[in-house]
């Protein structure tokens, strides 16, 4: 499986639309490299596009933390 | 990767050079047949060893490696013709290139090991260890081709490098077994086994690395939240009780939710194996009843015996104590009688004949008629002193007085007494004993027929009873015994399982009450916490913005996402491996009618079982060893599979099949294409059974080589192994 796969299966969870608002034919458009303005969709295709590159879980984490620094200034 | 060939020199029984002992592969199905001894699994400990450095220790069921083998790897028939100095090599040459779909050519590769051993000392015996200089290592060599020639490839993980390609570690379990080894792969005792399965074979462990990142990000920003949310309080008392109770909530919380884990790995276990129980339970009730009602059926015979035979030994007592002995003398009281008074006439007769006799006599003596003159007469001429016969007196004591005396006394003699007859009388003891039967006849003869009837009565009606209880006592051990051959319970084993059964109903509804104890417990410890949040924010005040409160939130939902989608992968997963393994079941038993249900994968606590269920979800309890046997290669086929046919690793297994019948061996050869571009299987069952191997040759799509090894020396012809070699032979 690999990253747009993974990233597929978590657009394609039920709860994710729940939780998001978004319908199902936006998610539908979305991929790993497409922007998109929805915090919870960036902060789950950073995880993906890092662990790909086999980073550890702490510095995943820290790259996440770093996005909300960034996004807030 | 395929296997094109495996030759062997000097390993074990393989004596002599690799050109003689080679065996060359194709994709598809390849068979090694042989009989038991025959060097099957030297060929699989060949495989083994060329790769791992190891070989299969029959006798301790372990993997040891070449160090501790030692000279016991050598073939006996090397050792034994070599002089001192001779150096002797064991050695193993495998052939294989890399699988490919596309045109280009595929990469190919030489895998080896080599092991030497030299002859330092004579000895008798060739096995001495003494005798050899041992190496304690052996050494690889590994070859890549180039264009047209093989050359060894650099790097001391190169080999390595190769074998995992080959066979990666993590699936080398579910490539490469034993016939033996297939329960414990599957093993139904363990319920973790096809969960490793799954996390080794997908890519579930991602998703549980996206599941630590989540929770890593959202405690961090939880605690960035509160921590804020404590700083711009307005209330600071009221703050830190709100943070007291907070962690305290927080600790109770986490408590609870271990034990809720562990309720629910409970509750699952006792409803699984409930579950289990659900096919043998009717079964084992029916069977525990009808053994409760052969008990007291047995005791009911018994009580039905003690009356008998109390009532038989009365029988025997009543013909002294009730007279029955007695029974049909009436008819002897009646001759008794007639006798009696024969005897009395007798008697009577006897005693007048006796009295006639002496009064003849008598008459005789005095020439006197009979009583004349009679005694009354004599009385009175005594006492009047006169004679009436002839009127002469007389005196007292003199001659006439003294004959008249004398005739009266001889006159009184005249009257018979019976024992002056017979020496014993028996009138009145005949008159008692007629006296007695008479009593006896009157009331105990006459009444003992109807006596002897009403006892009689008693026995028969309690012997209808004891036929009728051992009939009952028949119907209910054809009974039972037809619920034993029909049903998979053994005779000692239903009371086992009515107590089991029952326990774990009774487990179930306590895990089940406490289950929902616990909820309700962290329904409203985190009802609480919300409400703790809700009163801290408000204690911050409504305009002032909480910097940290959105990042929190979203990482929270992330963070849930995170799981849900883990466990939608894995319960994909989980449905994929289940619809895999009921194909290749499906495929190996479609010869078998009796053959039943389908697989299912079953959630028990946080695993999966591998379960046969029939149409209604109920768990077949009553199949056997070679069922199980196939539902666990089906599932290790379906694992396997389940990302697409393994074209890229190649099965190999000894035995495979020893378990089955002709038709699911020829099922399993035929599934085991579907699921391997290339396996190689060493079996027993094709040796003797020449119509199976016929089937084998004709009916088994897509088959590679398949040869025949025999000894050169059969087991029972064997004195020694010095001759030893293995001849093999190429059947198509």
């Amino acid at each position: 499986m690999n990253k747009n796969e993974v990233f597929q299966k978590f657009l394609q969870n039920p709860l994710l639309r729940e939780k998001t608002g978004l319908s199902e034919s936006r998610l539908k458009t979305m991929n790993l490299s497409s922007p998109s303005s929805d915090r919870l969709i960036n902060v789950i295709k950073t995880t993906i596009l890092h662990l790909e590159d086999s980073e550890s879980v702490d510095t995943v984490a820290r790259k996440i933390n770093q996005s909300f620094k960034r996004e807030t200034i | 990767m395929i296997i094109d060939s495996i030759a062997i020199e000097n390993f074990q029984c393989y004596s002599g050079k690799l050109e003689k002992n080679k065996f060359m592969f194709r994709k598809g199905l390849n068979v090694i047949i042989g009989d038991n001894g025959s060097g099957k699994s030297k060929l699989y400990d060949a495989f083994f060893w060329v790769l791992y450095d190891k070989i299969f220790d029959s006798s301790t069921r372990q993997l040891i490696n070449t160090s501790d083998v030692g000279i016991n790897l050598i073939s006996d028939k090397a050792k034994s013709g070599a002089n001192i100095g001779d150096r002797i090599t064991a050695k193993i040459q495998m052939k294989l290139h890399e699988y490919r779909n596309t045109s280009a050519y595929p990469n190919e590769y030489i895998l080896e090991r080599y092991y030497t051993i030299e002859k330092i000392k004579d000895s008798s015996d060739y096995n001495d260890s003494e005798c050899w200089k041992i190496p304690t290592h052996s050494v690889t060599g590994v070859e890549k081709k180039d264009i047209l020639n093989y050359k060894p490839l650099a790097g001391t993980d190169a080999f390595d490098s190769v074998v995992q390609k080959l066979i990666p570690t993590d699936m080398s379990q579910y490539l490469w077994f034993q016939g033996e080894q297939v329960d414990s792969l599957i093993d139904f005792k363990n319920e973790n086994s096809l969960t490793q399965a799954i996390n080794i074979l997908s890519d579930i462990n991602y998703y549980d690395s996206i599941i630590d990142i989540a929770e890593k990000v959202f405690k961090q920003a939880e605690n960035a939240y509160k921590n804020e949310l404590r700083d711009k309080s307005k209330n600071e008392q009221l703050t830190q009780s709100l943070t007291t109770r907070q962690e305290q909530l927080e600790r109770l919380i986490s408590r609870d939710e271990g034990d809720l884990k562990k309720i629910d790995e409970n509750l699952a276990f006792a409803e699984e194996y409930k579950d289990e129980l659900l096919g043998k339970i009717k079964d084992a009730q029916e069977l525990e009843k009808i053994k409760s009602e052969l008990k007291n059926n047995r005791e009911r015979i018994n009580r039905i015996d003690g009356e008998l035979s109390i009532a038989r030994k009365g029988f025997n007592s009543n013909l002294f104590n009730k007279h029955w002995i007695l029974r049909n003398a009436g008819s002897y009281f009646k001759k008794f009688e007639y006798l009696m008074k024969d005897y009395e006439e007798e008697r009577e007769n006897l005693k007048l004949e006796h009295k006639l006799k002496i009064q003849q006599e008598e008459a005789k003596r005095n020439r006197l008629p009979e009583n004349v003159p009679n005694a009354t007469y004599l009385q009175e001429m005594i006492n009047e002193k006169i004679c009436f016969l002839c009127d002469r007196k007389f005196e007292e004591n003199d001659t006439a007085h003294n004959h008249l005396s004398e005739l009266l006394e001889k006159t009184k003699k005249t009257r018979v007494s019976i024992s002056d007859i017979v020496k014993n009388d028996f009138k009145t003891f005949f008159q008692n004993l007629y006296n007695n039967g008479y009593y006896l006849k009157t009331n105990i003869i006459n009444n003992i027929d109807q006596s002897i009837a009403n006892e009689l009565e008693k026995i028969d009606k309690l012997e209808d009873k004891k036929k009728k209880a051992i009939q009952d006592h028949e119907i209910l051990d054809q009974k039972f015994k037809q619920l034993l051959g029909t049903s998979s319970i053994g005779e000692e084993e239903s009371r086992d399982i009515v107590r089991k059964f029952q326990q774990y109903d009774k487990d179930k509804d306590k895990f089940q009450h406490q289950k929902f104890e616990t909820e309700q417990r962290l329904k409203a410890y985190n009802t609480e916490l919300k409400d703790i949040l809700v009163k801290m924010r408000s204690n911050v005040g409504e305009t002032d913005k909480l910097e940290t409160a959105e990042k929190k939130e979203v990482l929270e939902t992330f963070f849930e996402i995170a799981k849900s989608t883990r466990n939608l992968v894995f319960e994909e997963q989980i449905r994929l491996i289940e619809e895999e393994a009921n194909k290749h079941f499906k495929r190996m038993t479609a010869d078998n009618r009796s053959v039943q249900g389908k697989i299912i994968l079953k959630k028990i606590g946080n695993n999966y079982m591998p379960k046969n269920v029939d149409e209604n979800g109920i768990e077949l309890t009553s199949i056997n060893d070679s069922n199980i046997i196939l539902i666990k290669l089906a599932t290790i086929m379906a694992i396997v599979t389940a990302k697409g046919k393994s074209e890229f690793h190649p099965l190999i297994s000894d035995a495979p099949t020893s378990k089955f019948g002709d038709n699911y061996t020829i099922g399993f050869c035929n599934t085991i294409d579907d699921v391997f571009a290339q396996s190689i299987i060493l079996s027993y069952d094709f040796y003797h059974n020449k119509a199976l191997r016929k089937r084998l040759l004709d009916e088994v799509d897509n088959l590679g080589a398949v040869y025949v090894i025999e000894p050169s020396i059969r087991e029972e012809n064997r004195t020694n192994r010095k001759e030893l070699s293995t001849n093999i032979t190429l059947l198509n």
